[in-house]
Formats: C-alpha cells, structure tokens, sequence
C-alpha cells in the first residue's frame, strides 16, 4: 500500500482531544494544589503559630514592667559602672611586676640563637598606665562617661597587648622550638649514619658535638619556653581577676534579658509576612502552589522508638501524625514544666478584688481618654487588655497580669457545694478521709480553679454585664470604686469588695495542651511523646492528617452530632482501632502497667494517675468478677495481659474433701492432708501429698480399689489438683466457704438469701442470680399476645433453689464448734464497747456505728459485710439468765467464727483477733468476774430486733413441695438428663434413676445412680438438680463447695477481651428490646429494672450503712454503642441488664441454655469503671523495653501494697499522714527551728530546699508541703479549731453563739520533718496558727480508718471508767499505731515472725493485732514493703558480733575513765552496762512506765509502756536511739518525755558521762539486753534496790540551786 | 485568713516589744467569785502509780475546788486582755516563778508565768516526774525532772489561752500555767478572792477562765445575770483606787 500523508487519527481532531486533556491536566493540577493548599491541617497549624506569636507577644510585655526595667536598667548601671571602675592596683602592680620582668633567659638567649627578631619587644609604660587608671580613679571635671569607658577600653586594651605580645614570644619560642628539634633529630641522625658508615672517629666527634649543641639549644628554648608560657598564664589570670567584675556584671544583665531574648526570637522564628527587612518573607512559601514545595507549614512525622502496631499480616512500626494539628501538646506554662500551657476551654467565675485608690488624675496631654482609662487599669488592677484573643476573634482578652496587683490575686470563686458551711464541717473533713467538705477550696492547684487572671484569659462579663470592648470594662471596673470600706466585725480588718469577671480560660481542640505533662508527653515525664508518640496509648490511625481518617471516638452523643456536623466524621469500621473515648481512655496504662497496683497515688506522682482504671480494678477484685471470668494475666506462653487476678490452687479445700470422704486414713495420710490444709501455700506440703496419692493409685490400679486408701473420685477427681503448677493463682475465692453450711443457716434463710441477697443485706455483694426473667414474659405478653405464657423460668427457679439449698446442706460437713468457759456470761452493752473497740469495724460495718464510715475512703473495698440486723439472718440470742446459750446453734457458729475464723474457712482474711476469756479485776487488783468478749460480741450482734424483716413472700420450703412443684421438678431433671440422654431415656430416668449398670455417668449424674429401680425420692432429686444448679451458676467460682473443687470457672475468660472481635459478640435483639422501651430506664424499667426498685424497697425495711446501688440507667454513649455493636455496649448492656440478650431467643432454646449472668449492684460509674479495666485487657504488649519494670524498691512497695489490700492493713493502720499544701504571706507564720536537738536526731534540708521555700508564686504567697495530723483536742480527741481570736471551737456545739463561718486556726502537728518559710521544722513541731484558708490542697490521711475513728470514743471511756484527766492529746496511743517510719524502725526479723504470731507490746492499747492468715511469703513482702518505704537496708543487717566487740571496747573506755578520775581502783568488765542499767531502774526515768523483763511497774494500762527486755529484736539501734534522746520527732504524740534533755545528762553517780554517753550506753545495753540479763534475770530486785537507795538529784547549777532554796 | 495572720503577727510583734510605758496612774482589781449552786464533793483521784507515796496524800481532782464556808471558787483565772500595757515598777523581772511537783500534785495548781521571768520547774518528791507542758504558741516541751532537781524554762511568747501542764508518768496530775507579757493575773484563792494590784488606770478588758468552766461567760452581779461575752468585761480602774467587784456568782450550769 502506497504510503500516504494520511495520519491514523485525525490530526484535528487529537488537537481536540490533546487541548481538552491538557486543559483538564491543568485543571486538576490546579484542584491538587487547591485541595492541598486546603488541607485541614495546614490551618490548624497556620493558627496554632499565631496563637504561638500572640502569646509570647504577650508575655514580652511582662518585661516591659517597671520591675523588670527597674531590674534591666539596674544591670545595666551595674555594667555601666564595672566598665569606668579601675583596676586595683594591688593587681595593676602585680601585672607589671611580670611585665617588667620578662625571664632572663630569653635576653641571653638572643645571642646564640637564630634570630627571631626582637624577642622582648613589650609595649607597656606602667608609668602611662598608671595615669590612665588615675584619671579613671579620679575623673576631671566634664571628663564623660564615655570618655571613661574610652580610658578603660585603652588600660584593658595595653594589659591585654602586654598578654599578647607574651604569646607571641610563646609562640615563636615554639615555632624555634619545633625547628631545634628538627635539627637535633638530624644531627642524631647523622650520628647514627656515622656509625653505620664508619666515619672516622674525629667525624663522629664532631657529629655528636653538633648534637650536644642542638640538645643544649633545645633545654634553653624549653626553659624559656615554660617560663614564658608561666609568665603569660598569670598575666591573663590578673587580667581576668581586673575584667572579672564586668564579666559578672554582663552575665547579671545577660539573665535579666534571657527570657525577653528568648521571646523575641521565639517570634522572630514563628513570624511569617511578605516582606521581612525589605526581603521577600516566609509567607510566600505558603501561597498556594508554592506551599505544596518547601512551606514552613509541615506534616510532623513522630517516629516512635520500637513501638509497633499491627496491620494484619505484618507489624509495623508506629510513626504517628497527630501533632501536625495538635501542636501545642508539649506547651507547658513557662517556668512550669509540667503545667500544660493551654488547657481546654472553660468559663469561670473570678472574684476580683476592688483596690481603694486616691481619686485619679486626668489624662495627660496627649492622651486619649481611652488609652488613659487602659493605664488606669494597669496600674490598678496590673491588667492590660486587648480587643482581640488568642484565636483572633474580637473578645476582650488578657494581655498582660502584674504580679501582687488585684488581677493576680483575684480568686476563683468555688461551686456552690465546695462552700465551707461550718466549722463542725471543717473539723470532720480534716478528720476524715471522705466526704465533699474539705477546708479547702478544692483542688486550687488545677489550671481552671487557679486563683488570679492569666494571660489569655477572655473576660465574658462583669457581675453579669456582657463586655464586648476593653474600654468597656475599663469603664465598668474603674466606676466601682468604693470610697469607704466596711469592717470585718470580728476582725476590724476592711472588707474588700469584689466584682465577679466571667472569664472564659483555655482553647479549643486542637490547639490544647495535653494535660498531666508530669506523667505523659513532657519531657520530664516517664512517656515523653518523642519515645511514645501517640497512638500507643490512644490508638486510632496515627498517620492520618484529616480529622475523619484519624479515627477518632466521640465522648458522647452530642460530640458525635458536632463532629459529624463539623468534620464530616463518621465511623471508619475499616480501622479496627479506633480512638479510646476520652471516658475509656485509662485503659491503655494496662498495655505496659500489667499489675495495675503500681498506678495508685505514689510519692512521685501524688495526683492518682489512673483513677478510673484503678476504681475497675478494684470493682472486680471487691465484686469477684475473677470467680467466673478468668483474668490470668497472660494470652499464650509470653503475652502478658493485665493483671493475673486468678483464684489459688483449691488444694485445701481437695484436702478437706478427701479428709471428709474417707474413712480409715492412716496417720501418715492424715498428716499430710491436714498439713495441706494449713498451709496450701507450702509447696513441700502439696508435693508429699500428691506422691502418697498418686502411690495410693497405683495401689488401686493394681489391687482393686477396696486395697486402696482413697476412693476413686480422690484418684480420678481430685488428686491432679494436687499437681501443682509454677505459677498458681494467688486469690481467694471472694465469697465465704458453704462447707460446713450446715451449722451456719438455716434452710429458709439460704432459700431467701440465694433467691435475692438484697433482700436480707441491701450491701451485698453476692449478685442476683434469679427473678431475672420478667421481661421474657412480658415479651410473649406484649409482643406475642400470648397473656397465659407461662414461663419456664418462674416454675424451674424456685426448684433450683432449693436443690441448691438441699444440695448444700447434704453434703455440708460436720463442723467441731469452740466451746466457751463454763459460767460465763454475755452481756449485750459490753459486747458493744467490744465489737467498737476490738477491731470488728476495720473490716465490717454496722448500723449502730455510722461515724466509722466518714473515715473511709469512698472507693475503699470494706473487707467484710455490714453486720447490722444478723438476729433476722440467724435468730435473736437468748440472754436471759435462764436460757441455756449452748443449745442455740446461730451463738455456737457466730461464737466459733469470731474466736477462731480458720476453723470454719481455712482461707478466709477474717483474722484471729485474740478475744480470749479474762479476769475483770478492779484497781486494786481484786478479781470480780470473768468475760468471755468474743461471747459479748455474739450476744450483741445477735440482739438486734430493731428491724421488720422477714423472709421475702412465697420462698418454697421443701414442706410446701406439692403436686404442681413435683411436676416442676420433673420438668426440670428432664431438661438436665435430656443433655446426656435421649428424650425418653431422660424421661425414665427422671423418675426411677439411672440403674447401676448404666456405663459413663457423669459426676452430676451419678447423683442418680439408683441400684434398687425404685422411683427417685423427691430429696434424691432435689440433690441432683442442686448440683446441676451450683455447676450451672457456677457458685463454686465464689464459693468452696463440697464436690466442686476441681470445677472450672464458668465465665469467658477476659484475656484479651479488650480486642474482641465485636462481630463474635451475641448482640442478639437489643435493637428490638432497646426500641421496645425495654432499656429506657427513664421511660420503663424493663424486666431487670426492677431490681431497682426492689432495692428500693429493701432499703426501706433494712438498711446497712454502707450501700451498694444497683442504677439501671442507659446513658446516651452507651446507648449508640449498643446499636453501633460496639463492645463497650455490649458490657455495659451485660452489666446493667445481664438477662435481657435472651430477649426473643428463649422461645427456641432450652431453659437450660438461656443466660446465666447475674445481676450485679453497679452504678453507672462502676459499669464504666469496669469496662476501662476491660478494654485494657489486650494482647499487645509493647516490646520489652517499654514493660513497666519497677526497681527493686519500687517492686516491693507495690508487692507489698497487694498484701496490704489483702489483709485490709489500713483498715486500722495510718500508713501516711494527712498532706497539706499551703499558700500563705510572708509574716503570716512565726515559725522557728527546733534548737535541742542531738545532731542525729535532726533532719536537715539542702540549703536549695530552704530558699525555695522563700520563693513566692504568682499571688505572692509562699507555699510549703506538710505532713502531719490537726492537734486532737486533750478534751474531745478530735482536731482542735480556734477563732480568730483563739476561742476554742466545740463541735457541734458552740460555747457562744458567734458565727460559725470563722474557724480561723487550726493547730497542726508534723509527723515528717519540713521547709516552711525558710525554716526547717522537725517532726514532732506544730504550726500553731495555721488557717484552713492556707490551704489550698489537701491529701487526707491514707488509712487508719479504725484508729481515727476510734480516737474520741477511747478518750471518752478512759476518761469514764480510768482517769478523768485523761488527754486527748495522747489518744493516739491507744489505737493501732500509725505505720510511718515502720520500716526505719524495726528490725526486719522481728516484723516477719510478729506478722505470723503477733503478741503483745503496748500495754496502753485498746485492742490486740490480730492474727492474719497469712502466708511467710505475705510477710516477708509486708516487711520489705515498710523497709522500702523508708529506704531502709532489707534485710536487716546489724551484726551482733561487731556490736559486742564494739561494747567490749567501749567499757574498756569507760573503765579506764573511772579509774583515771579515781572512781573505782581498777576496771570491773561489764561496768559500763550495768550502770546504764542503773538510769533504767532508777525511779526516775525508764522503770515508771516501761515494763523490764519481770518487772512490771504500778497503774492502770494506758500508763504502761513496752517491754524494754525484748525491744532487741524489734528496734534498730539508730532508731532506738533517736527515739531516747527525742521521743516526739518520731511519734509527735508521744507522751514518753525527754530523759537526757541536750546538755544535761542524768545523774552522774548514775552513769559517768555527757548526755551523749549516756544515750550511746542505754542503746548498747537495750539492744545487748540478752547478753547483758544472761547474768542478771531479775530486774524487780534491782528496782527494789535503786529504791531503796537516796533519792538521785541531779546536778543542780547553783544558779538553779539558789531559785530553789528561795522558792 | 492571711489578713487576720498578718495582723496577729503584727499585734504578737507589739506584744513582745511592749516595755514599761509611764501610766498616768495605778489602781487594783479586787473581786470574789462565788459558786452558784451546791458546793461540789471533789473527786478523789484514784491514785495507782508510786501508791506508797502519792497514796498518802489523800490527792482530789483539783478542777473545781468550792469552799463549803463561803462557795468562794478556787483558781479562777483573771487577767487583762489589752496589750501592751504599762507594768508598775513594783512588778520585779528578775525573781524566778516556781512550779513544784510535790506530793504528786503541781503546786501552784494555777501560775501566773510573766515572759520576763524565768520558770523553775522543780520536783520535790522522792519520785521522778515529768512535766508536759502543752503550749500553744511557744515549743512544747516534755522533760523528765529528776527526784529533787529543777529544771529552767523560760517563755518568749504571750499564749492566748491558759495552757495546761500535766505529767504523763502520774496522768492524774495537771496544772496551769498563764504566760502572759505582764503581770497582770490574778487567781483566785481558796476564798475565791482574786487581786491585781497596781494596774494602770484606764479602761482595761479582763478575762475571766475557770478549768471547768472554760470563759466565764455568765455571771450574777448583785443579783442581776450578767452576759460576759467570751468570759470579757472592760472595767475602769481608777488612779489610786481599788475597783472591789465584789462577790460575782458563777452560775453552776456553766461546769462542764
């Protein structure tokens, strides 16, 4: 085909075509750098630089300020006047001393050298330098300072030449240096040549001569080289010493300017224009199309270190974007790292006090009105304003606050309900560890409750009057200027009067600062955001830059609409980790926090960091979750996952069962079971057992079972449990042991309490298992119009009870109850007093003793249950005198249980509490009588009627089983047996059994076995459907059950559950039941919600004092999240309503497959509490390094924190003291050390601590952190409060009718030593007048719950029944003593073995420390937790032998003293001990009070002190001590006195020595006691004999002596 | 709360630098206060520490002691609130105050403690003491006094209340001390009669506490009740007088 110069398409038309792509490529070019240049990011960032620009504009003018110019100007005169000074002339002389004296040697040198030009060529006339100082030193008259300067510079200048031209001798005698060297190395090299080349010897003669030379030149340059080099160092030293002073003084100035310097290129950085210095700007950068190339505005990419994420087929390591809008996440308040710089926004409401000012001047000329009403209000108020925020929007903002003006003190104005109502109150918060009144006006220390207007603020109105203009609130504020003040009445001080400023404080996202800097983000915190970015902790999609890509999660409903409004957002189910709402948000700490424990208040963070995830934590463990749902801390082999929170080994309880069961153990078996039992933890124990068990069954195996010792169920059945495992579970099944049941209740009761615990104890925890099914009938009602639905669930129940019940009883095993004394009687009152003062109200509460409960912390776990009304749980107990106590069995079981818990519940925490039968003697010693306090405490708890209880209507008792429940029960073994049989099979086994032929029946069903063929009794029945229900529920997860202990938890367990896939969770119909009205608690409860009510209804007939409320509400959150079947929903929807997933599913399932969840008494914040702790629960953990991995101190602590927990120590223990944080004036406290004290007994501070005590914040107040306790009152033992005027204030009643509004002192003593106001304070001191106004924080006391409580009540008894003088003061030691300072104490031996067997040790205490049931292990961590706390060595490692040698030496010492001085003719071994013992027998000092060995002085208890022949094994020698020479700065209530007061030793006819010398000897004979008694065992004979000896006077002065003879 | 420091401060600050300011005259204070009720039994302390020795004492609770012949009430303490005011050069600095522990008891129950004079506590008995002292404003202290020694204690600071003294080894012993910057303080003898002599003239504020009473807020005045705030009146001494108040009732429901 013939070529053409056709082309395949028409040209044209492709021109066509090629303009209209071209036009479209243009086009989308430009939409791509239009949708670029539009980003959301770019203007989020563009903002938060303005805000930047603006702020530190703003601040700059905090150095614009008449202080800080005053300070500038004054830095400057200080340089100024530095630079005209003249130099000293001591240095100027000694300058040119060395000046002038250049060394001699470089003179000499010049000959014999090559030249190296002038060698001293020094240009320096001392003659004109000393003219120019003079005119410096005296200036002529005119002469400027400038011309000075001029003078100065010149006499600098010269010194500085004279510096220079030495270094350049220096110099170039190194550089000639350097050639001789060459030379002589050459000359050396010739040599050697020489040699090799055997020149004649005269050549090599002459050769080394050269060489000689050359050394000789090299020693002379070296000489003259270092003496220069001396020569020029201490000239540049003079010249520093003249110039030093300029230099300090440039630096002073330098600082002054640091932070202004700081601000201005802080905007110069962050300032973007056009036009900068007549240049282009960086503005044009970020013009569209060039802002897609180099723009200042820029993605942040933050690389996390190692941390990854998983995106399904791969990990990948996380970098995260999120700070590309949110740029202000690290901004801090300057000078306060850790304080966020821009919080969320906020409006508050701020007092603003009116100055009194003279009546102000015009303006002047020049000057508008306007700008003249702006400088009145700086120079008033220290306020500037501007018409614009930070935002850019038109609002009269904060520009400028003087520090100590009206604006800077202004006060936030507390909510309503934080007002302080009345002293009674105050007294009571302070006392107390709960409660809203707290004398402070809570929490001042957060940014939005923080006094004063700060930069920034945006002032909305004044007194309620919107202000739009700054001019307009300049106006306003200077019209109120009140003329005449009124008068406080009480105080005559004038009342200021204030106008309330709305003030809207902070920003919104995401131009916020990430709160808590201390613990996140921050650079000082432990997750700085450069390591951990932000999606490890908040998950979403960290690399988008797009507000709806980032997944994040609204907080609520109405966040929800804003954002989908505003932002488009929707919910990307792509992203399979979305954002944590800000609600769930403490969930992640569980990723790297696995034990939980460790995020509770601590040292270095006393603000709780977890609050929210600590309270599901804590929810779980007190409600027992972990019975059913097993938390085992782990998803596979190396995963770790929160918290292991699984039940121990059940091996005791097998034990017990296997001991039960059998008959005819031998004594080696029995052994080894019981010793199993005692101690399940012993690893020794369980493995003898488990050896002799498995022996057994090789026996069986062999022989037949009838050879064997154990049956088969131990072999099959129990005898792996004996197994063991590396890492067992460590908690106790959080419900009581039902083995031996039957001794405990009664049929009816049980029948009642597992039909619905809240009936009888509103409190308890124990769920609701049944009655739960209300809204399946109402479902076939309403929905399926089926009015006669009768549901299988109202017939089944109550059978299921009752097997429950009959099951229980049956297999309860026989219970050896603990006799009382013959002839002893109980007595109600007196019980009482018991149960109130020995220790019950630790753990328990009690309808008769409400108080107790203000001291407990709200979240606190109470250990044990309300024990109000337990005569309606077991019966009243007979007292009268002719009842006969031992036929009532609730007093034998309840009189068992208080005396010896153990013997009933191997593992229970309830502890022995040593109520043993005693003596009632009178004064005088005479025994009237004899009690038996745990009998009291029976009768007492036992004699409560005060209540209209009864058994709930229609409970079924086995006698009321009739034809209708016989055909229920029928019903319901068959639904059991249809589960292991065919239908009809079931049916005839239902009936008659199972015959004994039947081959594989399970456990339950052999409950069935029947040889005999006959018809099964309704008792058999009962049996087997109460172990089908027990396994159903699953009541062995709480409870220890006689045949259930091997069974596994029911519950799914949680690992991992925080990731659950939602589409594998059974939402089932909520949507139907939700929209059928049936989960709108507002609108209708629904079939659960009445459980509600029914609590209602319970409290009105019998109420505790500590409540659990079950609330049905349904907030709007959780309502999406249900319909969105999002697994927080699915939880919540759980926990609230745990039946209602059964609605519209029962009708094709069986009855036994419909739920079995029971119903928990939770509010909504336990709900959310618990699902936090939930979500946490994921298998993810970070890598290794970033595994929360405490120190070695820090482990124990927090071990040693769970044991605490456990045994419930705070429950009677004050762990930390109360910790106030106080703001007060300068002057307001006239403080001054402590001046007596031995140097080792005083605590000192850096010298740094103490200035910055001296250091005033913003409000110009100083501020001091103190911990101690309010003084308690010597009449009431509660906290002294004074007025104004120091009228002592009683509450609540009040000696005169003054206001109750002014407690204006409250004294308060230091348990740990301080800084305050410059002065160190000592334990022990008081801060006599401290206002509750002072303080601004407020940590109450952790734990002590008994003891604070007990305080008055044991004042008031002791001053009723023992001393009528007795101080309220000295309460606290009578109560369980506080635990500060515990670990610095006592040796940590003596804690381990006190802890297993305690005995004991004051006399003066009401109440005995219980026996815990506690584990060695448990002990030694409590133990090292004390020795950590105080950062103590742990173990104790004093060493006896060094201290015995060290004795030895020291009465070789003594000895040789007495004898130089002629007091004794030659040493006796061992005088020095015995004459310290000599000041502890003596009648003055330790023997009034303090038990030694045998002797025990005269009175009543509460005057006794401990036994000082055992405090060796207790007491470390340091404390010891300290203790002897300053009781009260280590227990500030002490009534123990100073013996040796400093400086005035005992007696020296006693002990020969200083004050000293006598504290060091009672040490060493108190802590060798053993040593020392080994001789001497009766210490009453030495009593007797001090006693009969003079009376010892100390030696008087006769200063002293002479005022005594007068008087 | 810091204004109402500030000012205490400023006013204790006064109170110390006060001196001897030249009055225009001197007068007394004389007045008898009379228990209005039945005359009370005092207890008798259950003596259970040194026995052998305190035992014999035959001790009684010391905290409202009536006379049976004329209800005139023991220990009630008077003394003038103002400060700063001017002391009669008969009032001596110099001389010592005593405080002796003898016969288990604190002898004077109630002392008078002028901050210009030194305190001697001192213990007579063949026992140890001890004496704790509960001070408000000034350290509190706790020093063993050895049988037959004296130890010297001395005050900087005017406490606001009467401030007691107690021992812990014997818990039925406690007194009083009033340390006050003058000298002004009465207490009442076992008539009830309390004298201040030498007062500067002028109209004054005097207190009126009793240990069981607390402020004596109440009185009968020939009587007529009579309200005393806070245990206060102001009364007028006048130049070379002697203002006799006479018998004052102390109503007996203001025992605590």
């Amino acid at each position: 085909m013939p070529a053409t110069e056709q082309t395949l398409r028409d040209q044209k038309r492709l021109h066509v075509v090629f303009g209209i792509s071209s036009v479209i490529l243009i086009l989308s070019t430009v939409w791509m750098f239009k949708a670029d240049h539009d980003r959301q990011w770019k203007q989020y960032q563009s903002k938060a630089r303005d805000i930047n620009i603006q702020m530190s504009t703003w601040r700059q003018l905090e150095f614009e300020t008449a202080q800080v110019l005053k300070s500038e100007e004054e830095a400057v005169a200080a340089l100024d006047a530095t630079l005209v000074a003249p130099p000293s002339t001591k240095l100027l002389d000694s300058f040119n001393t060395i000046a002038s004296n250049p060394p001699l040697e470089i003179v000499s040198l010049a000959e014999n050298s090559k030249p190296l030009g002038p060698l001293v060529d020094i240009d320096f006339d001392y003659d004109v330098l000393k003219a120019q100082v003079e005119q410096l030193a005296t200036p002529v008259d005119g002469a400027s300072v400038d011309d000075l300067k001029a003078i100065r510079i010149q006499v600098i200048a010269t010194l500085a030449g004279v510096v220079k031209d030495f270094k350049d001798i220096e110099d170039r005698l190194l550089g000639e240096l350097k050639f001789t060297r060459a030379d002589y190395d050459a000359a050396r090299a010739s040599v050697g040549l020489g040699v090799r080349d055997g020149v004649d010897a005269n050549e090599l003669t002459a050769r080394q001569k050269k060489v000689d030379k050359e050394k000789a030149k090299i020693d002379g340059l070296e000489a003259n080289y270092q003496a220069v080099s001396n020569s020029r160092i201490k000239l540049k030293q003079i010249l520093g010493d003249i110039q030093s002073s300029e230099k300090d003084a440039q630096r002073e100035l330098d600082a002054v300017l640091a932070d202004k310097t700081r601000l201005q290129a802080a905007v110069s950085d962050l300032h973007s224009s056009f036009l900068d210095g007549g240049l282009p700007g960086k503005k044009w950068l970020e013009l569209p199309v060039l802002d897609a190339f180099n723009s200042p505005l820029k993605i942040e990419n933050k690389w996390s270190d190692d941390l990854e994420q998983n995106y399904n087929f791969s990990m990948v390591r996380r970098f995260d974007r999120c700070t590309t809008c949110h740029q202000m996440m690290e901004k801090s308040l300057p000078g306060e790292a850790t304080e966020p710089g821009f919080v969320s926004e906020r409006l508050v409401q701020i007092e603003l006090p009116i100055p009194l000012v003279e009546e102000t001047a015009n303006p002047e000329e020049g000057v508008g009105y306007e700008e003249h009403r702006q400088n009145l209000i700086a120079d008033i108020y220290g306020l500037r304003l501007v018409p614009n925020g930070l935002m850019g929007d038109k609002v009269v903002a904060v520009s400028f606050v003087e520090p100590n003006k009206p604006a800077a003190r202004a006060q936030v104005a507390t909510d309503a309900e934080e007002q302080l109502a009345d002293p009674g109150e105050i007294a009571g918060a302070m006392l107390k560890s709960t409660g809203s009144v707290s004398p402070v006006s809570a929490n001042s220390l957060q940014r939005h409750t923080r006094h004063g207007l700060e930069v920034g603020d945006v002032i909305v109105s004044v007194d309620g009057n919107v202000i739009e203009t700054p001019d307009a609130l300049a106006r306003r504020l200077l019209k109120i200027r009140p003329d005449v003040y009124l008068e406080d009445e009480l105080t005559f001080e004038p009342i200021v009067p204030t106008v309330t400023l709305t003030v809207k404080r902070g920003l919104s996202h995401p131009f916020v600062s990430h709160p808590r800097l201390d613990l996140y983000v921050g650079s000082l915190s432990p997750h700085t955001v450069s390591d951990f970015a932000c999606t490890i902790c908040h998950e979403g999609q960290g690399s988008a830059t797009d507000f709806e890509w980032a997944s994040h999660t609204p907080d609520d409903p109405l966040t929800r609409k804003q954002w989908i409004k505003k932002y488009g957002w929707f919910d990307n189910v792509h992203w399979i980790y979305p954002q944590h709402p800000k609600r769930f948000i403490e969930s992640t700490c569980l990723k790297c926090h696995h034990d939980v424990t460790e995020l509770a208040p601590s040292d270095r963070f006393p603000e709780a960091p977890a609050p929210q995830l600590m309270k599901g934590y804590n929810t779980i463990r007190k409600f027992g979750c972990y019975g059913c749902h097993e938390v085992n801390g782990f998803d596979g082999p190396d995963k770790r996952v929160g918290p292991d929170l699984r039940v121990e080994p059940n091996t005791f309880a097998a034990a017990q069962q296997i001991l039960a069961t059998t008959s005819g153990i031998p004594a080696e078996h029995t052994a080894a079971l019981d010793a199993v039992v005692e101690s399940p933890e012993s690893g020794a124990a369980r493995e003898k057992l488990y050896a002799l068990l498995l022996s057994d069954k090789e026996v069986s195996d062999a022989d037949g079972e009838e050879a064997s010792v154990f049956s088969e169920d131990t072999h099959s059945r129990l005898t792996p449990l004996f197994k063991g495992s590396d890492t067992p579970g460590s908690l106790r099944k959080p419900g009581p042991s039902l083995r031996y049941i039957g001794s405990k209740a009664e049929d009816a009761f049980l029948f009642d309490w597992i039909a619905k615990p809240s009936n009888f104890r509103p409190s308890s925890r124990m769920p609701q298992f049944f009655g739960l099914n209300d809204h399946i009938k109402r479902e076939h009602q309403e929905v399926h119009g089926d009015e006669a639905y009768d549901d299988p669930a109202e017939r089944y129940e109550p059978i299921e009870i009752l097997g429950i019940v009959a099951y229980l009883n049956n297999y309860s095993q026989s219970f050896d109850f603990l006799e009382w004394e013959d002839g002893v009687q109980p007595d109600v009152s007196r019980g009482k007093i018991a149960f109130e003062e020995r220790g019950c109200l630790a753990c328990h509460s009690h309808k008769d003793f409400p108080d107790v409960e203000d001291f407990r912390a709200v979240d606190s776990i109470v250990q044990g249950p309300d024990l109000s009304y337990l005569a309606a749980k077991f019966g009243t107990v007979d007292t009268s005198e002719n009842a006969t106590l031992d036929t009532q069995q609730q007093v034998k079981w309840l009189y068992t249980w208080v005396r010896e818990p153990t013997r009933y519940h191997k593992r229970t925490v309830m502890p022995n509490l040593f109520l043993n039968a005693h003596d009632v003697t009178t004064a005088e010693g005479e025994v009237t009588g004899r009690v038996d306090p745990a009998l009291d405490i029976v009768a007492y708890l036992l004699s409560d009627e005060g209540h209209n209880w009864s058994l709930a209507e229609g409970n079924l008792t086995h006698a009321a089983i009739g034809d209708a429940e016989t055909a229920n029960l029928d019903g319901l073994m068959v639904e059991h047996l249809k589960n292991a049989y065919f239908d009809s099979v079931a049916k005839e086994y239902a009936q008659t059994g199972i015959p004994a032929d039947e081959r594989s029946v399970k456990v339950a069903e052999s409950e069935l076995l029947n040889p005999s063929g006959e018809n099964l009794t309704v008792d058999q029945k009962l049996l087997y459907i109460g172990r089908k229900s027990i396994a159903k529920f699953g009541c062995y997860g709480c409870h220890d059950i006689p045949g259930f202990e091997d069974a596994k938890p029911i519950g799914t367990g949680l690992a991992d559950w925080g990731r659950k896939d939602p589409s594998k969770l059974a939402f089932e119909h909520m949507h139907e039941y939700l929209h059928g009205a049936h989960g709108h608690a507002e609108e209708d409860h629904g079939a659960e919600g009445h459980a509600d009510d029914s609590h209602a209804d319970a409290d009105e007939s019998l109420s505790g004092v500590r409540q659990n409320s079950y609330v049905n509400e349904l907030p709007g959150f959780f309502e999406e999240a249900i319909l969105g079947h999002n697994r927080t929903g699915f939880i919540y929807q759980k926990l609230r309503e745990p039946r209602s997933f059964d609605y519209h599913t029962t009708t094709n399932k069986n009855y036994n497959d419909r739920l079995r969840m029971p119903l928990f008494p939770f509010s909504t914040e336990d709900r959310e509490a618990v699902i936090t702790f939930v979500l946490g629960l994921v298998a993810e953990p970070p890598r290794e390094k970033y595994m929360y991995r405490p120190s070695e101190r820090d482990r124990a602590i927090q071990e040693g924190a769970r044991v605490i927990d456990k045994f419930n120590c705070k429950g009677c223990h004050v762990f930390e003291a109360e910790k106030w944080t106080l703001a007060f004036g300068e002057g307001d406290f006239d403080l001054s050390s402590a001046s007596d004290f031995y140097d080792f007994a005083e605590s000192h501070f850096p010298e740094a601590d103490v200035s910055a005590s001296l250091e005033t914040n913003k409000q110009s107040l100083r501020t001091a952190v103190i911990e101690g306790m309010p003084v308690l009152d010597d009449e009431t033992a509660l906290p002294q409060l004074f007025d104004a005027e120091f009228t002592p204030i009683k509450f609540p009643i009040f000696e005169d009718p003054i206001s109750p509004s002014v407690v204006a002192f409250t004294p308060f003593q230091l348990w740990r030593p301080a800084v305050v106001d410059g002065v160190v304070m000592q334990a022990g001191q008081r801060l006599p007048e401290l206002g509750p106004s002072q303080v601004v924080d407020r940590k109450p006391a952790d734990g002590g719950d008994l003891a604070r409580y007990l305080l008055p009540g044991v004042t008031a008894r002791e001053k009723q029944f023992g001393n009528p003088q007795a101080k309220g003061g000295e309460a606290w030691a009578w109560v369980p003593p506080p635990l500060i300072g515990q670990g610095a104490k006592v040796q940590t031996d003596w804690m381990h073995d006190f802890l297993l067997n305690p005995f004991p040790i004051r006399p003066a205490v009401v109440l005995r420390m219980p026996k815990f049931n506690m584990s060695p292990a448990e002990a030694t961590k409590l133990v090292n937790y004390f020795a950590a706390k105080d950062n103590v060595a742990y173990p104790y490692d004093y060493s006896k032998q060094d201290d015995v040698n060290a004795i030895t030496e020291s009465d070789d010492q003594y000895n040789a003293t007495l004898v130089t001085q002629n007091l004794i003719e030659s040493p006796i071994a061992g005088r020095r001990l015995e004459d310290a013992m000599k000041i502890v027998t003596n009648q003055n000092f330790c023997v009034k009070c303090h038990i030694v060995g045998d002797f025990v002085p005269e009175g009543s208890n509460k005057a006794k002190a401990p036994d000082l022949a055992v405090i060796y094994k207790r007491l470390r020698p340091e404390y010891l001590q300290r203790w002897i020479a300053r009781p009260n700065s280590i227990l500030p209530y002490t009534a123990m006195p100073v013996n040796i007061p400093i400086g005035k030793p005992v007696s020296q006819d006693l002990y020969h020595g200083s004050d000293r010398e006598q504290i060091n000897a009672l040490v060493d004979l108190l802590m060798n006691y053993d040593l020392y008694t080994s001789g001497n065992t009766s210490i009453t004979s030495l009593v007797e004999e001090q006693k009969a000896a003079a009376p010892v006077v100390a030696p008087a002065t006769p200063t002293e002596a002479a005022a005594g003879a007068e008087e | 709360m810091k204004r109402i420091n500030s000012t205490l401060s400023v006013v204790l600050t006064l109170m110390l630098m006060s001196s001897a300011v030249a009055a225009e005259g001197w007068g007394n204070l004389k007045v008898r206060l009379v228990f209005g009720g039945d005359v009370p039994v005092p207890a008798k302390i259950n003596v259970n520490k040194d026995i052998n020795f305190c035992g014999k004492h035959g001790l009684i609770d010391e905290g409202l002691l009536v006379n049976k012949e004329n209800k005139g009430i023991a220990n009630v303490i008077v003394y003038v609130r103002d400060k700063d005011v001017s002391v009669h050069p008969s009032y001596v600095a110099d001389d010592p105050i005593l405080v002796d522990n003898t016969k288990c008891r604190f002898s004077p129950h109630v002392t008078p403690v002028w901050t210009k004079r030194t305190l001697m506590l001192k213990n007579s008995d063949p026992v140890g003491h001890n004496v704790k002292v509960d001070t408000f404003l000034n350290p509190p202290i706790n020093p063993v006094i050895p049988s037959g020694s004296v130890l010297k204690q001395t005050y900087t600071k005017t406490e606001p209340l009467p401030t007691k003294i107690s021992c812990s080894i014997h818990p039925w012993m406690t007194g009083w001390l009033v340390i006050r910057d003058n000298p002004y303080v009465g207490v009442a003898d076992k008539d009830g009669v309390v004298e201040i002599k030498n007062i500067p003239a002028g109209e004054l504020e005097f207190q009126f506490w009793q240990e069981k009473v607390g402020y004596v807020r109440e009185v009968e005045l020939e009587g007529k009740t009579v309200l005393w705030n806070r245990g206060r009146v102001k009364l007028t001494i006048e130049d070379g007088e002697t203002l006799d108040l006479g018998d004052v009732t102390v109503p007996a429901k203001l025992v605590k």
